[in-house]
């Protein structure tokens, strides 16, 4: 009897832990198919140009089934690689053309290839598509230049193709998905739309949500707080979509006519309704800090002849900063990650906005509009996973620094009690 | 005359210290209680944005969409392109999608719980587990939509369908219901743990009839909130679930749906008849509403009755 009783709470205890594997393994396994699915944006190269300009090949020479890449493309052009064979051709000293330095191409081909750097001294120079054309098709080791659509039959695109680095994706500027021919993704403008936005919200949503913790635990009566409490409740319970909804269509005709703005959604709009998202977090969050301030402190600052404000302003928010802190930051990564509100009322352009009334697209707004569009397993598809995982690995920094400020407050709160 | 005037001038600054010294016997007067009525009045100020703003967008809402909403609009198909008709599949959807999460979520998360606050000894693994469950209940739940595109809808070839979104969707909430549960477990005093056990009843037993009755009103409160949750997401499905529109009713977990809040989306944003179908908007968003409310309100009914329980 004992020994099965042994067993069953063996077994019991068996089952839990198995339950409490399988939770941890598949939310860890979240990180891991982000990471997986996002790194091909960083590993395989991509096909790229120089402002429209792919490099071409005369049609016999078989190195077109091959690829090269800008920085090859440039020792071509300044003279550091002179033969075939070093680009996994057939032996042969490449004869490099370009256009004259004073035509739109020339200058296009210096500023995105060669730079500071000089062009190889024996470059034959031409001063339009047919000459480069026919200089192309009349030597077999020549190589050009043209736009694609210039391409004829004498002639073969030689593929110019590179890989993104982490940094040049985060800092680049130019996000142009297909069908924009040749695909850029760089995701600068729609990661300082999602901080713009963020930032916003914030200015309306920390004095509004830490405001109303305040009144909710200093001011208010008991009884004006058992209607606030569901309030902010049933705000965070609101659907995201719902607010979106909302956004467009009542918020963004009342900016679109006290403003006399073309679009009421743009950033403005985003912004106000974001900071309706992050407030009940903020809210409950600073006011669950500033009722665990001990009461000792605040009655030491009554008996000093403090009155009420002074003592909340002087006394308890300072002791419950750390705790307010923390919540500001979950408030932020909330706004950050919500992706309805804004993939309705932010208007949806990939650009750095200029004012306050340009329509933006955020990053989660970025992920969920063009997911649709992206076929399975492409690069665009393999791109958008990056911005998932800049926004994941963003969000987790905002909740970490969150615990770590909550913990450091918790520890000088018990020293103060 | 230098003696005069440092005379007058301590004179002047004792009359002042007197004035200001005498100030708070005046309250009205008091500059630092006109400064305590001012910042409290913005303070209430703040409180009341948030009534007043949660109220306009329920009445906006409320007003606009009651119109819309018959028996006929609950209990029929889509029409004319969506133009017309009802949002049965709609309901359907979402009610499928958010029993499956709750099938995924619930037993899991409770389990996990279990294991967290009664089993596992505090170190660091636990401290690490619970630093992860934690920041993940802070992921963007459109990550998540990621994740359940990338493993359930290609990985394993799922489709998008019920089950893949009901995957999703549990998983979004199960960080949410690990973390309720386990603090509504650690909240039961820890001398009833020991008076059962002194009483000679096994862990199990203490665990089955002592704590988990005590925890019994934070676990259901948190689950029917994170089932709230999932009923009213949309980044989630978009990719997993939801499809525009099917003319069947969804025969199989492997079926696509549709979805009053991906509904809504859809209505609003896309295709030619936006404006056409407005009414059509405000009625799936007042039975979206309605439905999440309904839910939560639900939950705080609950929890006040088993916490009266719990005290009688």
């Amino acid at each position: 009897m004992i020994k099965n009783q042994a067993l069953k709470a063996n077994l019991i205890q068996a089952c839990f832990l198995v339950a409490s594997i399988t939770a941890i393994a598949t939310l860890a396994g979240i990180a891991f198919f982000l990471f997986k699915e996002a790194f091909p944006t960083f590993l395989t190269p991509h096909p790229t140009s120089i402002h429209a300009l792919v490099p071409v090949v005369n049609r016999d020479n078989q190195i077109w089934k091959q690829s090269i890449n800008p920085k090859k493309l440039s020792e071509v052009y300044t003279g550091k690689l002179t033969d075939w064979q070093e680009l996994g051709g057939a032996a042969g000293k490449i004869v490099v053309i370009s256009y004259a330095e004073t035509t739109p191409e020339g200058k296009k081909w210096r500023a995105g290839l060669l730079g500071e750097e000089a062009l190889v001294a024996d470059a034959i120079k031409v001063e339009s598509a047919r000459e480069m054309t026919k200089a192309l098709a009349g030597n077999k080791d020549a190589i050009g230049y043209l736009y694609r659509e210039e391409i004829g039959r004498l002639t073969r695109e030689f593929k110019l193709v590179k890989r993104v680095g982490p940094l040049e994706f985060l800092f680049g500027r130019e996000w142009y998905p297909p069908p924009n021919d040749p695909p850029s993704f760089q995701i600068f403008p729609i990661l300082f739309a999602s901080i713009v936005v963020t930032f916003f919200s914030a200015l309306i949503a920390v004095p509004l949500g830490v405001g109303s913790a305040i009144y909710m635990s200093e001011i208010a009566h008991p009884k004006t707080n058992e209607i606030l409490k569901p309030v902010i409740e049933l705000f965070a319970a609101l659907p995201s979509v719902i607010i979106g909804f909302f956004g467009m269509v009542v918020v963004a005709p009342f900016l679109q006519k006290q403003f006399d703005i073309p679009n009421g959604l743009n950033l403005t709009n985003a912004s106000i309704l974001l900071a309706f998202m992050a407030v009940p977090t903020i809210a409950s969050v600073s006011e669950d800090a500033l009722r665990a301030v001990p009461h000792n402190l605040k009655e030491a600052s009554y008996a000093l002849g403090a009155n009420r404000w002074e003592t909340t302003w002087q006394v308890t928010v300072p002791a419950a900063l750390s705790g307010i802190s923390s919540a500001v930051i979950l408030g932020l990564a909330r706004s950050m990650g919500e992706t309805m509100v804004v993939l309705m009322v932010a208007g949806g352009a990939t650009m750095i906005p200029d004012g306050l009334f340009d329509p933006v697209r955020p990053m989660t707004a970025a992920i969920a509009a063009e997911m649709g569009e992206a076929p399975r397993g492409g690069m665009h598809y393999h791109a958008l996973f990056a911005i998932g995982v800049t926004l994941f690995i963003l969000t987790f920094c905002f909740n970490l620094l969150a615990d770590f400020i909550a913990k450091r407050y918790r520890e000088a709160g018990a020293r103060a009690g | 005359m230098q003696d005069r005037k440092k005379m007058a001038r301590w004179q002047d600054g004792k009359m002042a210290r007197k004035f200001f010294a005498l100030l708070p016997h005046y309250p009205l007067a008091s500059i630092r209680n006109i400064k305590q009525i001012i910042a409290h009045t913005l303070m209430r100020i703040s409180g009341l944005i948030l009534i007043g703003a949660l109220l306009i967008i329920l009445l906006f809402i409320v007003v606009r969409g009651i119109g819309a909403i018959n028996w006929a609009f609950i209990s029929q198909f889509p029409r004319n392109e969506m133009t017309k008709g009802g949002i049965l599949p709609c309901i359907l959807g979402t009610f499928y999608l958010t029993i499956g999460a709750i099938i995924v979520a619930l037993p899991l998360g409770i389990a996990t719980a279990i294991y967290l606050a009664e089993y596992a000894r505090e170190g660091r693994l636990v401290r690490a587990i619970r630093l992860g469950v934690n920041n993940l209940a802070g992921v963007p739940s459109v990550v998540f939509g990621l994740f359940g595109l990338s493993l359930f809808v290609v990985t394993f070839k799922f489709g998008v369908s019920i089950l893949a979104g009901s995957l999703t969707l549990g998983l979004l909430i199960l960080p949410v219901i690990i973390r309720a549960s386990e603090e509504a477990l650690l909240s039961v005093p820890y001398s009833y743990r020991e008076a059962s056990l002194a009483l000679g009843a096994t862990k199990w037993q203490t665990i089955y009839k002592i704590v988990l009755p005590n925890a019994l009103p934070g676990i259901l409160t948190g689950s029917i909130l994170s089932i709230g949750r999932a009923a009213g997401e949309t980044a989630p499905i978009m990719f997993t679930a939801a499809v525009f529109m099917t003319l069947k009713m969804p025969n199989s977990p492997l079926s696509p749906v549709m979805a009053l809040p991906y509904h809504i989306y859809v209505l609003a944003t896309a295709g030619t008849h936006i404006a056409e179908t407005r009414p059509l908007q405000y009625g799936t968003a007042l039975v979206l509403i309605a439905l999440v409310l309904g839910i939560n309100l639900l939950a705080i009914i609950l929890r006040n009755r088993l916490r009266r329980k719990a005290r009688g």
